[in-house]
């Protein structure tokens, strides 16, 4: 039910129609075809009854004439003339003829007759014994008088017989049978069927039977067999009363009865399957198994009821039935044709007349969709046609309403918009505003939250801090400052903070911390001794910086003030150390030294050689034992840190040539030749003189050391990029590659050099490297064994930067 | 002025050899009581390090005095000790030389001193 609600309406009516039509067609197709059929068949069943109808009555026409000319025929002058004559002795006086006469007469006649109908085989005047008196043959199509001496006694037959009773008006019609002739009779060749009519001839004067008139009418003549067509559709049989054929299609089977050709070939020979009671009616048509078959019962002789031919038309069921079946299908197609043809009529029409409705149904969809423009485009007048003006209309009307509305809309739209943009733009404003809110609200929550880290961290740091107003006055103290001054919070806070621990410094150091920390708004750095409360002085690294607001307009002072007694304490006792270890490693040395070098000099007497010998093993060892001391007391001072870096601009080429000016004596006792590339270009760098002296020297009398006597050294010193480069090149031993790497190490010595018997510390190289890196600097080398080393130093040209300490290296 | 008596006896001999008589003091209020009574002195050897409270330093502070009269007495510091602000101490008081001890010849410090001194005379 859902697909046909879903259909169309088109698609309705016309399948509906169709449908309709179909049945009404169909039905009434099948109702004229099955009448048609049976018309039809009616009709050929009719026609074929017809014909058997007809030839019954051409039949019964025929056997009425010749029984009428027959008897007209005896009505003829030859036979009272024959009679006259044979009473008259063999002449007739009223008629005037002679008795051979009057039979030629009859002769002629009967010649006449025979030749005029065509309808006998032979015409014949028999007396009254029997005895043939004119007798007239047809023969070749010929009518032959036949002589007197040919004619035949016939008293015995039966056509005789029954005649010789009858009455003037009556005449005998026998059975047809073939003729015979001669003596016996046989069935003359060719058959000839015939049926004889006999009547009486009565003479009129004393009306005494005096002969017959017998006519062998030619069955074929009767029967009009020329006329009768017998073809492939249809068959005529006409069966003897015997039952017998008189006329089949097949001519030896006519004539089968014992009396003609004696061939047993009868009714049931033919027709097997037909029983012959079923052919009860004087007319009839039947279907039997071998076809359609119309019959007509005639009786030549209507007296005698036994005697009656049936005369059959047979013909295929399929002759008859197949035209019938033909026009059945062309009328089955054609109808099928017109229902289609109709179907398609249907189609066109219906949709041609609902087309309009399909206007009216996307015209009603277009409104449906808003659009109040689409106007139904309908030119009928029918009730679709009014319904589309009526939409139109409606349409029209809605159309205006609608724009009407939609200005109104608009206008109100338009200012609602202006409203709702305001209101945006004041909920933006807000947003924004929620949002700052929201951010300074974190802000300030986290600034809390980092305000209470600080100031706990601050609280509890070690270090002092003091935050001062931009006077100095103090503000806030955290724990640490009563911890190491001993006042407390209270006391410090609203006081001068300089007034508080500090002990007073001199009047430059206040006016340069001012002027840094107040004017240069930088932090100012220093150390001070400070007081606490109990008196007891202590050292502190002070730190003050300006806090600064907007406009760099100082708002506080921070101070953090580490107390670094310990620290110098640690730094002084580290100092202390090493000047004790210097002090008390060098006074034996020192000792050792000046006595040595008091009696090599002589002072205490001439020495032999051998004394003198070993005096001077003594010194060179002892000086060995102050290189070494003095080393290891540079290295502790450099991994202590307390030695200090003074730098002063210094022309290095000068200070190189100092240096080697030192070393001329050990040059010129190895026959060293020195050669120096100083670019005389230069600028002077900032250095700590003693230290870079220490590095020069170092590699100068390495290099020196180092090599054999004869061989060369080169000095280099040149800017490269910002650095300038120091470079010492020597042929000497070299460094092993095995050991290059341990070369800058505390008190390497690498096996070549031990085996040279130089002297060395092994602490040289050390010094230099770590000298040279505190001053930002670089060192590398380069060397081969046997062939010779080149140090390279690059000190940077921005100098040292200055260092407090408490020693310088030496 | 000398602690160790060993080099003391060392510096006394070199000097004497070189023509110069020599008082050795272990404590700077015994060099003091010297100056005091000896009057001439013409150079002074001090090492830093001395017996006693006061060092090498105290000693020269005392003689540079404005007022004291023996403020222009060469003074040769020759000492072991080598941190840096005692030397630059030294030398801002007005020593004439400070020496490293074992960096040193004893001779080469001796003809200094002998220089210096005849330089004054």
């Amino acid at each position: 039910m859902n697909f046909f609600r879903e259909t169309k309406i088109s698609f309705k009516i016309i399948t509906l129609s169709t449908l309709l039509a179909g049945i009404f067609l169909g039905g009434s197709l099948l109702y004229v075809i099955k009448e048609t059929r049976a018309e039809l068949l009616r009709t050929s069943l009719d026609n074929l009854e017809l014909k058997a109808l007809q030839e019954r009555d051409k039949i019964n026409l025929l056997s009425n004439e010749v029984r009428n000319r027959v008897i007209s025929l005896k009505g003829t002058p030859p036979f009272q003339g024959i009679i006259r004559a044979k009473k008259g002795g063999g002449f007739d006086i009223p008629g005037d003829s002679t008795y051979e006469q009057w039979t030629e007469r009859l002769q002629a006649i009967f010649t006449a007759e025979i030749e005029a109908t065509g309808l006998y085989d032979q015409l014949r005047y028999i007396d009254s014994e029997g005895y043939e008196l004119v007798r007239v043959d047809f023969i070749n199509n010929e009518a032959v008088a036949i002589p007197e001496d040919k004619l035949q006694y016939k008293g015995n037959r039966d056509y005789f017989l029954n005649s010789i009773n009858l009455a003037n008006e009556e005449v005998y019609i026998s059975r047809s049978e073939l003729n015979r002739e001669g003596n016996p009779p046989t069935i003359s060749v060719p058959h000839r069927p015939v049926i004889r009519y006999s009547t009486p001839v009565f003479d009129d004067t004393s009306g005494d039977f005096k002969g017959l008139i017998i006519a062998n009418v030619l069955v074929d003549s009767l029967i009009l067999k020329n006329e009768l067509s017998n073809n492939a559709d249809f068959q005529v049989y006409i069966l003897g009363s015997d039952g017998f054929f008189i006329l089949h299609p097949e001519k030896e089977k006519e004539w089968g009865g014992p009396k003609n050709l004696n061939t047993g070939f009868n009714f049931s020979s033919e027709f097997p399957g037909i029983n012959l009671d079923l052919l009860k009616e004087e007319t009839d048509s039947i279907l039997t198994d071998y076809g359609f078959v119309s019959y007509a019962k005639v009786r030549p002789d209507k007296l005698d009821l036994s005697r009656e031919w049936i005369i059959i038309e047979l013909t295929q069921a399929s002759v008859i039935l197949g035209p019938i079946n033909r026009v059945v299908l062309i009328s089955l197609i054609i109808g099928s044709g017109i229902f289609v043809f109709l179907f398609f009529i249907f189609t066109f029409v219906v949709r041609h007349l609902l087309h309009p409705l399909e206007e009216l149904v996307s015209g009603a969809q277009e409104l449906g969709k808003g659009n109040f423009k689409n106007k139904i485009k309908i030119h009928s007048h029918d009730e679709i046609g009014l319904v589309a003006i009526a939409f139109n209309n409606m349409i029209e009307r809605l159309d205006k309403l609608y724009s009407f509305l939609e200005s109104q809309v608009a206008e109100k739209t338009k200012n609602l918009n202006l409203k709702i943009k305001e209101l945006k733009k004041s909920q933006i404003a807000m947003v924004n505003v929620l949002e700052d809110i929201e951010e300074e609200k974190k802000t300030i929550e986290n600034i809390s939250k980092d305000l209470e880290k600080f100031k706990l961290a601050v609280d509890n740091t070690s270090d002092m801090i003091v935050i001062t107003d931009k006077e100095g006055v103090v503000l806030y103290c955290n724990s640490a400052v009563e911890r190491i001054t001993g006042y407390k919070s209270e006391e410090a806070v609203g006081k001068k903070a300089a007034t508080l621990w500090k002990i007073p410094m001199s009047k430059e150091f206040y006016e340069k911390m001012w002027h840094t920390i107040k004017v240069e708004k930088k932090p100012f750095s220093a150390q001070l001794k400070n007081k606490r409360k109990n008196g007891l002085v202590y050292y502190a690294d002070v730190n003050i910086a300006p806090v600064l607001g907007k406009d760099r307009e100082i708002n506080f002072f921070v101070g953090i003030e580490r107390d670094i007694t310990k620290e110098k304490q640690i730094d002084q006792a580290k100092t202390e150390f090493v000047s004790l270890a210097s002090h008390q490693l060098r006074t034996p040395l020192s000792s050792i030294n000046w006595y040595a070098e008091m009696l090599l000099d002589g002072d205490a007497g001439k020495l032999n050689k051998e004394q003198k010998k070993y005096l001077e093993e003594i010194y060179i060892g002892n000086q060995r034992m102050v290189d070494l001391v003095n080393s290891l007391l540079n290295v502790s001072r450099l991994e202590l840190g307390t030695f200090s870096i003074e730098p002063k601009e210094t022309n290095l080429v000068e200070l190189a040539d100092s240096v080697i000016a030192e070393q001329v004596p050990q040059i010129k006792e190895r026959d060293i030749k020195l050669e120096t590339n100083f670019d005389k270009e230069l600028p002077k760098v900032l250095i700590d003189q003693k230290l870079i002296r220490m590095v020069f020297q170092n590699l100068l009398s390495n290099a020196v050391k180092y090599t054999k006597e004869g061989g060369k050294v080169i000095m280099n010193m040149q800017k490269e990029k910002e650095n300038l480069l120091f470079s010492v090149s020597d042929s000497g031993i070299g460094i092993p590659k095995s050991e290059q790497s341990r070369i800058f190490t505390k008190l390497f010595r690498a096996v070549n050099a031990r085996e040279s018997d130089t002297t060395g510390t092994g602490l040289g190289l050390y010094i230099v490297k770590s000298i040279i890196e505190q001053s930002g600097g670089s060192i590398e080398f380069e060397s081969e064994e046997g062939k010779g080393t080149t140090f390279f130093v690059r000190i940077p040209l921005s100098g040292m930067k200055s260092k407090e300490g408490s020693k310088t290296l030496d | 002025m000398e602690d160790e008596k060993p080099l003391s006896e060392a510096i006394r001999k070199k000097m004497e050899v070189s023509g110069c008589d020599v008082v050795v003091a272990r404590t700077v209020e015994q060099a003091l009581d010297y100056l005091k009574e000896i009057g001439k002195i013409d150079a002074i050897w001090l090492d830093h390090y001395l017996l006693g409270k006061k060092n090498g330093l105290d000693f020269v502070t005392v003689l540079k005095k404005t007022k004291s009269k023996w403020r222009n007495i060469p003074i040769f510091v020759v000492s072991n000790i080598v941190s840096s602000d005692k030397v630059q101490s030294y030398i801002k008081l007005g020593v004439n030389k400070y020496y490293i001890k074992s960096d040193h010849k004893l001779e080469n410090i001796v003809k200094d001193i002998k220089s210096a001194i005849e330089i004054n005379n």
